[in-house]
């Protein structure tokens, strides 16, 4: 009689906890295929986060390419320890990453196999902030040695330049960039290395994190640049540009309107009249992608930006933008070939 | 408040719990009415009295019809029910509609009326207007009491977007003892649970990107359009059906049977059979107090085919005050008036049972299904031009923007399982729901859903379809 009661206990408990476990499993593989990589970053006290060394990249809700990061954690192949090319590191946001399009058909690897007589190196990184642009800089110049810089900015970066966190004036009244140490949290410790060998994991983090957000800023009037943005976009570009060569490559936010009708968003122009400005004091040469983007939709009828089931015409650079940009990177670097 | 929250979640736990404590019948019956007007006051507490009011007023002209013993008495009465409801409804949504064309045919201009809708107006004006003909027809027994009556009306799973129950077959629910029974309980959270996954997991997703394409029609390629027509097609149905399937759950948890509203609508052969599938408490309160009210079938085939076109045009309009649920509605009077025409030709001059051949059945469901999803083109777009523009679009195969989405054709898939599936064997469906949830397909299944749920339903899920109706 005991067993009679004892046997069915037994096996619905067996039942409860491995049922859960095989499903884990194959959502896990699932996951891994069709979703996500486990989360390749770890955490860095200068930048928060850096991605780990030879791990794979791998978003498909936009574009799908699975990517091997190299030894630096940069989405571009071993570089040779002797330099053959003069050597220019890409600096930029998730745009320059590119984690969405294969590696080879990325504006860097486009533009090298354009260009021979420069090797760019894609130093790209999700959510970067302006004011890690020269911690960045200074990390990967002697390693990779490197002899110039691109910098590839949006109207996000020069809007967003703007914050308490990064920036204070000092006792002449000057803007200075703060130096931040981030402190590891305990949810961070936690999380970080289930996250890394856990796709699934990743994933139901992501999701928590988007609840927890802070609703999205509804859409209204296009916001100003500031005396102050303009002033730190001038400390940014005067930092970068003391120690090296510098370019910029200005990435612009376009929209797509009935009849094939292209339109560059008001915020887009007002950060490049910044841009260009503040570029032309430094003689920093700066080419925007705005005439290419163009020229591609007009050509292919498809936009540089966006993927299906995204906002079209916002968010990443699809191929035709990958293509586009390195037509105008093959311009700002043309007279270097000359 | 829509199901799929949390603020849902709590109010049914707290009802439940109320109902369970609770042992007189009477104040059980109380507590659902109260809770059905605190969940429409959850969108519009002005519009409760609204509620109340119209339902008190549907119950008093039904005791006056059954009370007057003239046929005239009866009939003045209906005449007044029925113009007290249509006149609230068509302040409601077609004030603004019918001023601006009538103006518009005028040469003058239109201010439009600064008129809030109210949500679920249409469905519970038509099922006062049922009682109050369902009386004067003698076909049911009036309701004792008003309270009864306004739950009936108000009784919070059906009350926003159906299914329209009908009074002979909800007030003599009214009359059984609520109880709360565990084979209730786990029925109704199994059928409430696939309602969920149908709105969450598939509709939702959906949403998106038919959103992108409707909004800017003439941006996309006519292959991008076909996409987003069938992403449609199927997002409505997961979005309404699944609607449905979660107030005939939640009603079931309290012991109280609804009516099926849908049953595989895109297997159908026929524009026939897909109104026989497709809002089925709609379609049938259409039949029984519209089209039979006009006459049916009763007076010679020219004026049967007007009848259903008259019943399908209104039939739109009762969709919404736009021109665009005007065209959806005469263009499927029009298919269903072919579609007579066409079975009475065929038994005429072409006899036999060729119609029957697996060949012609393919050739009747892809042409039903392409007829039935085109048409859905005017009841999504925003404009009547939109709709114009995507159609024109998508038949010439326009070149544009290619927006062709794996997901989109992933979810496509899963949906035209799911009706193959009952098209092949509907008994596999009858297996659920089921009575041991700690089975090992159950636990499975659960789990499976759980974790579905977790990782893709969107984090702000979209209003339902039909609360615009």
């Amino acid at each position: 009689m005991a067993n009679d009661l004892k046997t069915p206990i037994f096996f619905l408990v067996v039942k409860i906890l491995v049922i859960p476990l095989i499903i884990l499993l194959i959502a896990e593989a699932f996951t891994r295929i069709f979703i996500t990589s486990p989360a390749n970053t770890k955490f860095d006290s200068e930048l928060l986060w850096v991605y780990l060394p030879n791990t794979t990249l791998f978003r498909s809700h936009e574009g799908g390419a699975r990517l091997k990061l190299n030894s630096f954690g940069m989405n571009d192949d071993e570089l040779p320890s002797t330099k053959q090319r003069h050597r220019v590191l890409v600096l930029g946001d998730s745009f320059t990453l590119a984690a969405q399009v294969e590696r080879s058909r990325n504006f860097v690897s486009l533009t090298n196999d354009q260009l021979k007589c420069v090797r760019l190196i894609n130093g790209g990184r999700d959510a970067l902030q302006p004011f890690q642009l020269p911690i960045i800089r200074n990390r990967l110049k002697e390693p990779l040695q490197i002899d110039s810089i691109l910098l590839v900015l949006n109207k996000n970066d020069i809007f967003g330049i703007k914050s308490k966190l990064i920036t204070a004036r000092n006792n002449a009244g000057q803007l200075e960039w703060k130096n931040i140490t981030y402190q590891k949290s305990t949810v961070r410790e936690l999380l970080d290395p289930v996250m890394r060998h856990s796709a699934l994991a990743t994933v139901l983090t992501r999701r928590l994190n988007e609840v927890t957000m802070p609703e999205p800023r509804p859409k209204s009037a296009p916001r100003q640049i500031d005396a102050e943005q303009k002033e730190l976009v001038a400390e940014l570009l005067r930092t970068m540009s003391s120690a090296d060569d510098v370019r910029i490559l200005f990435l612009p936010f376009l929209s797509y309107e009935e009849d094939r009708r292209v339109v560059v968003v008001e915020e887009t122009k007002m950060a490049w009249n910044v841009l260009s400005e503040v570029a032309g004091r430094f003689n920093i040469p700066v080419v925007s992608a705005e005439i290419y983007f163009k020229e591609s939709y007009e050509r292919t009828g498809q936009p540089a930006a966006g993927f299906p089931n995204q906002v079209l015409g916002a968010l990443h650079l699809n191929e035709s933008g990958h293509a586009a940009a390195a037509a105008a990177l093959t311009t700002l670097y043309g007279d270097h070939c000359n | 408040m829509i199901f799929t929250s949390l603020n849902f979640l709590c109010f049914f736990s707290l009802l439940l719990f109320a109902v369970r404590i609770v042992a007189s019948q009477k104040v059980k019956l109380n507590l659902l009415l109260f809770a059905s007007l605190i969940f429409y006051g959850a969108w519009n507490l002005w519009f409760v009295p609204l509620l109340v009011l119209s339902s008190t007023i549907g119950w008093f002209l039904g005791q006056k019809i059954i009370a007057s013993n003239s046929a005239g008495g009866k009939r003045f009465y209906l005449v007044l029910s029925i113009a007290l409801g249509l006149g609230v409804l068509g302040f409601f949504k077609y004030a603004n509609f019918f001023g601006a064309n009538i103006a518009a045919l005028m040469g003058m201009e239109w201010i439009i009326l600064d008129i809030i809708l109210p949500v679920g107006i249409s469905f519970f004006t038509f099922q006062n207007l049922s009682y109050t003909i369902d009386l004067y027809r003698g076909t049911i027994k009036p309701c004792d009491s008003l309270s009864k009556y306004i739950l009936f009306v108000s009784f919070f799973p059906q009350l926003v977007a159906g299914p329209i129950v009908r009074a002979s077959e909800f007030l003599p629910q009214l009359d059984r003892d609520i109880q709360l029974k565990a084979r209730n309980l786990l029925i109704g959270g199994q059928i409430f649970l696939g309602g969920a996954i149908q709105k969450v997991l598939i509709a939702d997703n959906l949403s998106g990107f038919v959103d992108h394409i409707f909004s800017n029609p003439s941006l996309y390629s006519g292959g991008t359009l076909w996409l987003a027509m069938f992403a449609y097609s199927m997002q409505i149905f997961c979005d309404f059906s699944g609607y449905t399937l979660m107030a005939i759950g939640a009603a079931r948890v309290f012991g109280f049977s609804l009516p099926e509203n849908f049953r595989m609508p895109y297997i159908s052969l026929s524009v026939t059979e897909f109104w026989r599938r497709w809002h089925i408490s709609l379609s049938t309160w259409l039949r029984d107090y519209l089209y039979i009210s006009l006459g049916g079938n009763r007076k010679g085939e020219f004026r049967t085919i007007l009848n259903l076109f008259i019943t399908m045009l209104l039939g739109g309009l009762w969709h919404g005050a736009s021109w665009n649920f005007v065209v959806w509605g005469a263009f499927h009077g029009i298919g269903l008036g072919l579609h007579k025409y066409w079975v009475m030709f065929r038994a005429s001059f072409l006899p036999g049972n060729w119609h029957l051949t697996l060949i012609w059945k393919l050739f009747s469901w892809i042409l039903t299904l392409i007829f039935c999803c085109v048409l859905w083109i005017p009841f999504r777009s925003e404009t009547f031009g939109n709709s114009v523009v995507y159609i024109a679009r998508m038949f010439s195969f326009s070149d544009g923007v290619r927006w062709i989405h794996p997901d989109i054709i992933l979810l496509l898939g899963i949906s035209v399982c799911w009706h193959v599936l009952f098209a092949l064997n509907s008994k596999i469906l009858s297996g659920f729901p089921t009575m041991n949830p700690l089975s090992s397909r159950n636990i499975s299944i659960f789990f499976s859903i759980l974790l579905l749920i977790l990782m893709f339903a969107p984090i702000n899920s979209s209003p339902f379809v039909y609360f615009q109706f």
